[in-house]
């Protein structure tokens, strides 16, 4: 709830504020004493001091009236003199919960201005804030580009594009799933995109979704690991995740698939629909177009789209009129298991006979012919036709 | 007709069988160019291949089309045949030394031809048609016929699994593969070699272009065919000369054929020892 979290936070905030309006004991630095250097631009050796008054202003703590020494409390004592770096602003003196929260996530010992900025800090509900919902991807690449690709893989995925493109507020940034203060690596089971709370994650947004998923066997629990056998990020590129109507979606679905399912990938590459997909044909069969997606069911589970009373059903979906002779197709042909496929195995057993009798007939035939035919030309035969004469006539 | 250093020229194949040649040349080479891509579809040069000729469509638009021509060709070729007979009998087709049908004599000259490589005997003697001509010959029959169908099948699925269970589909496909590599494989370097590019005819033998024949070259190649002609007052000259074009073009399309062909088997050898 970050309206209930704004609220307690502001009500907090101006209750400090008014602390500070307070009378004050003798010898407390107020901004002017800051202000008798730092309103000049630089010092005499000539190092920029200025304290950006501006900014500072318009920022939520300056419309809060926050003094200088609310935030840099190490010179609260300043009498005169102080040291030349102060220690970092003590954001964690108000906010103590969030301290908390970014020292145990992966940010630990980041600076909170590394993300909300110094003197010109505004709420994350301001359009001009860094960690406003549209900005907040270019603030996360910022870092992220060096460390990854993940951040422009994030801009041209459908996620990025529906945000930072179009403009829609519905539409995740990278807080949405990483969470913001409390952010962990994808794997620590702590962390908001750990494997097994992916799905749930997901949901959050593609509700619709959950219970055709929570059906299939990619949702069934695993024995060996005990989560599910697939989740959402296990087929759809976190990042870079695309629209499943655009080609390039269509032709990269195969892969991942394949990841899991290798041997099966490789047999759908030895067929025809396999063999076009290879070369870049988008509308030829994936295998989500036969075994479905997200309600995906195990083959020999009767209601799977390529169980027997469904596969016919299944292919008609593109080859219109299929009748149920189809069903003895067999996309996935291993084309060594005589067993599973012996009609196209022994048609592959006899054609590699005939290949292996021609070629091995002809070539050894050529490979005398050449020599032969090469004496017979030395041998001086005015035309260069093969047989010397004298061996015609002989 | 004479030859311009006034040897007599002999007709072997009319302008009819010469136009079918290269009607089958050309749709040859467009079937191989875009079938190979979908043989070794998961190699980089195959992917290359197919946006070459504009994507996955037009590459298979391509080997359609090329597969029309050829099919159109095979029939024009058994039409012809069928009328000659009609007209002629079946005798001068089906035997004889004029026929394409393997006979006794063919195996005794294979004989013959593979004691001469060994130097222990004369050149054969052979007629018309030598028998790694009529191999040659019923090799592209019997390809078309099974390529043909089995592309069919493929082509229209719908059709065929009318009638076909659907393991026939798993079968055409492993035999329209095989069949296009031996066939690919055996035109580009056997027919290739025993045609054009051995010694005595290389660099090609313009005969499919030009239809004629010297006298000499048939007295000495085809000594049961010289001797026969001239027994029998048949040792005509040839009907007329051939165009220009296509005695000038022929060598400018058997260059192209041999470089295409080249290039596939490079390729096709490529792609096995790429696994």
């Amino acid at each position: 709830m970050p309206t209930l979290r704004l609220t307690i936070r502001v009500a907090g905030l101006a209750a400090l504020a008014a602390l500070a309006l307070l009378p004050l004991p003798a010898g407390a630095v107020e901004d002017e004493d800051c202000l008798a250097c730092h309103a000049d631009l630089e010092d005499a050796a000539g190092e920029r001091i200025a304290a950006d008054l501006d900014q500072l202003s318009e920022s939520m703590h300056g419309e809060m009236g926050l003094a200088c020494v609310d935030c840099h409390a190490d010179v609260a004592d300043f009498d005169g003199e102080h040291p030349e770096k102060l220690a970092p602003a003590a954001c964690g003196d108000c906010h103590d919960d969030v301290l908390g929260a970014v020292s145990e996530s992966a940010h630990m010992g980041q600076s909170c201005g590394d993300c909300h900025g110094g003197h010109e800090i505004r709420a994350a509900a301001d359009e001009a804030a860094p960690t406003s919902l549209f900005r907040t991807p270019a603030l996360c690449a910022s870092c992220h580009e060096a460390l990854g690709e993940q951040a422009s893989q994030y801009l041209d995925g459908i996620h990025g594009r529906a945000l930072v493109k179009s403009g829609l507020k519905f539409a995740p940034s990278c807080v949405t799933c990483h969470g913001a203060h409390e952010i962990l690596p994808a794997g620590d089971p702590r962390g908001r995109v750990y494997r097994t709370k992916v799905a749930a994650m997901c949901g959050s947004c593609h509700e619709g979704l959950i219970s055709t998923y929570s059906g299939s066997v990619h949702a069934q629990l695993d024995a060996a690991t005990g989560e599910a056998r697939a989740v959402c990020s296990d087929c759809h590129p976190t990042h870079a995740v695309g629209s499943r109507n655009l080609p390039a979606w269509r032709q990269a679905v195969v892969a991942e698939c394949g990841e899991c399912h290798g041997a099966m990938l490789e047999s759908f590459s030895d067929g025809f629909h396999g063999q076009a997909t290879l070369l870049g044909f988008a509308r030829v069969a994936k295998c989500s177009d036969c075994h479905g997606s997200h309600d995906v069911l195990a083959v020999d589970d009767p209601a799977s789209r390529v169980a027997a009373a469904n596969v016919v059903a299944t292919c008609s979906g593109c080859h219109e009129g299929a009748t149920a002779n189809w069903a003895d197709y067999d996309p996935h042909a291993d084309l060594s298991s005589p067993a599973r496929n012996p009609q196209a195995y022994w048609a592959q057993g006899a054609m590699k006979v005939l290949l292996a009798s021609v070629f091995g007939f002809f070539f050894l035939h050529t490979a005398l012919w050449l020599p032969r035919s090469l004496v017979a030309i030395r041998r001086g035969r005015d035309a260069g036709a093969a047989p010397p004469a004298r061996e015609l006539d002989a | 007709m004479s030859a311009p250093d006034g040897s007599l020229r002999i007709q072997r194949f009319d302008a009819f069988d010469r136009t079918l040649h290269i009607a089958l040349m050309i749709s040859f080479l467009g079937l191989a160019a875009s079938g190979l891509p979908l043989l070794f579809a998961d190699r980089s040069w195959a992917q290359l291949i197919a946006r070459a000729f504009g994507g996955y469509g037009v590459t298979g638009t391509v080997h359609r089309f090329s597969a029309v021509v050829l099919f159109a060709t095979f029939f024009l070729h058994v039409g012809r045949l069928m009328l000659g007979t009609r007209r002629n009998g079946t005798r001068f087709m089906l035997w004889g030394p004029d026929s394409l049908v393997p006979q006794p004599r063919d195996l005794a000259q294979l004989g013959q031809h593979v004691r001469w490589f060994l130097g222990r005997g004369p050149y054969p003697r052979f007629d018309r048609y030598a028998y790694w001509e009529k191999f040659d010959y019923w090799a592209v029959f019997w390809g078309m016929a099974i390529i043909g169908c089995s592309g069919l099948v493929m082509w229209f699925p719908g059709v065929f699994l009318r009638i076909l269970p659907g393991w026939a589909l798993n079968v055409a496909l492993v035999v329209h593969s095989e069949e296009a590599l031996l066939a690919m494989v055996f035109i580009f370097t056997v027919h290739f070699f025993n045609s054009h590019l051995r010694p005595g005819k290389f660099p090609m033998d313009p005969v499919i272009f030009t239809g004629e024949v010297t006298v000499d070259e048939l007295r000495h190649e085809r000594a049961a065919q010289y001797e026969r002609l001239e027994r029998t007052g048949r040792l005509a000259p040839a009907d007329g000369p051939s165009p220009r074009w296509l005695v000038k073009g022929g060598p400018i399309i058997g260059t192209v054929a041999v470089t295409v062909g080249w290039i596939i088997v490079f390729l096709t050898l490529w792609g096995f020892l790429q696994d």
